[in-house]
């Protein structure tokens, strides 16, 4: 298990209403004004305690619990193949229309 | 279903390493690493192995948050796409694996309900179609989360009502607004429960890393 940052005050209640989807345009903004005022380490936070609380719900729920259904997988896949294709070619500095990108690796 | 915008750039958590042709560096691809840090160094088997270990629940998670199959189905395709664009950036000292495809697929989720304008509860899913099980299933991923775990006890304790907003919000997908006439409770006082009740979780699990913090 990892620590969690003690961030609190106005900042932790704006993070965790950003994680719960409650925050209002203004909340938002007013949020990003205060972290590019004052930059935090685990910006994260709250995002990955709901995520973690979702899942949790999820535990207690065996009638939610289903299974990635076949067609579904099957597209997965397939974008995983175009992800890897294009991984590698970005890798190689090949951009997808077949020309060369002026920054390798990107 | 309009399908999920395949992203072609950047890939800057793909390793340049792998190059058409040529294989991934051996020394980076130990048994050790978890399947994120694999994609990040250029593995190309992690990739589908990502859908194989987690394909389950961010599928279980997206169908109950959107309660719709076609939107479910979306979601999940962009989350895997964030995933693999994202795998770099996971930081195992700051949460398992498990924790960070939860953070991503949170993420996607919110956004996609933000998009929407559906009503949660009034699709209903085919239980076929979206792969429901008649006996329970336990996926692993999510099983194994310790953190997860502790999260499930702190809900056992909670009190019921402050239970049922969190539930509501962060699980079904259900807008502050929402809960509020559902409850027939003030906005604010919604939004205040559920803010207070994530950070209270944060620090619940801060004592249960280190109880010294109890102590401070």
């Amino acid at each position: 298990m990892a620590a969690y940052m003690q961030i609190t005050g106005r900042l932790a209640g704006l993070m965790a209403g950003e994680a719960s989807g409650g925050n209002d345009p203004e909340e938002n903004a007013e949020l990003h004004r205060i972290l590019d005022e004052q930059p935090v380490a685990d910006r994260d936070q709250m995002m990955r305690v709901a995520g973690l609380t979702q899942m949790a719900f999820l535990r207690q729920d065996p009638a939610a619990q289903a299974i990635l259904p076949a067609a579904v997988r099957a597209k997965l896949v397939r974008h995983a193949d175009a992800w890897k294709l294009a991984a590698m070619l970005a890798a190689s500095g090949i951009q997808a229309g077949g020309t060369r990108s002026a920054r390798p690796g990107m | 279903m309009t399908g999920a915008v395949l992203s072609l750039t950047p890939f800057t958590a793909f390793n340049p390493a792998l190059t058409p042709g040529a294989l991934p560096d051996p020394a980076l691809m130990t048994s050790q690493q978890s399947i994120l840090q694999r994609i990040a160094n250029g593995d190309a088997a992690a990739v589908q192995q990502c859908i194989d270990a987690y394909g389950n629940l961010i599928w279980s998670l997206a169908r109950r948050f959107l309660r719709n199959s076609a939107d479910a189905e979306d979601v999940v395709q962009e989350i895997f796409i964030d995933l693999w664009n994202s795998a770099g950036r996971f930081d195992a000292t700051l949460a398992s694996e498990t924790t960070f495809v939860s953070t991503i697929a949170r993420r996607r989720l919110i956004d996609r309900l933000r998009k929407n304008t559906r009503t949660p509860g009034m699709d209903s899913l085919d239980d076929e179609e979206s792969g429901a099980l008649d006996q329970p299933f336990v996926d692993p991923p999510m099983e194994q989360e310790a953190d997860a775990a502790v999260v499930e006890r702190i809900l056992t304790d909670m009190e019921p009502e402050h239970r049922q907003i969190l539930s509501l919000s962060l699980y079904e997908g259900y807008s502050h607004r929402e809960i509020a006439e559902q409850m027939n409770l003030p906005l604010g006082t919604v939004k205040t429960r559920i803010r207070r009740g994530l950070i209270s979780i944060r620090d619940q699990l801060n004592i249960t890393v280190d109880p010294a913090m109890e102590r401070q």
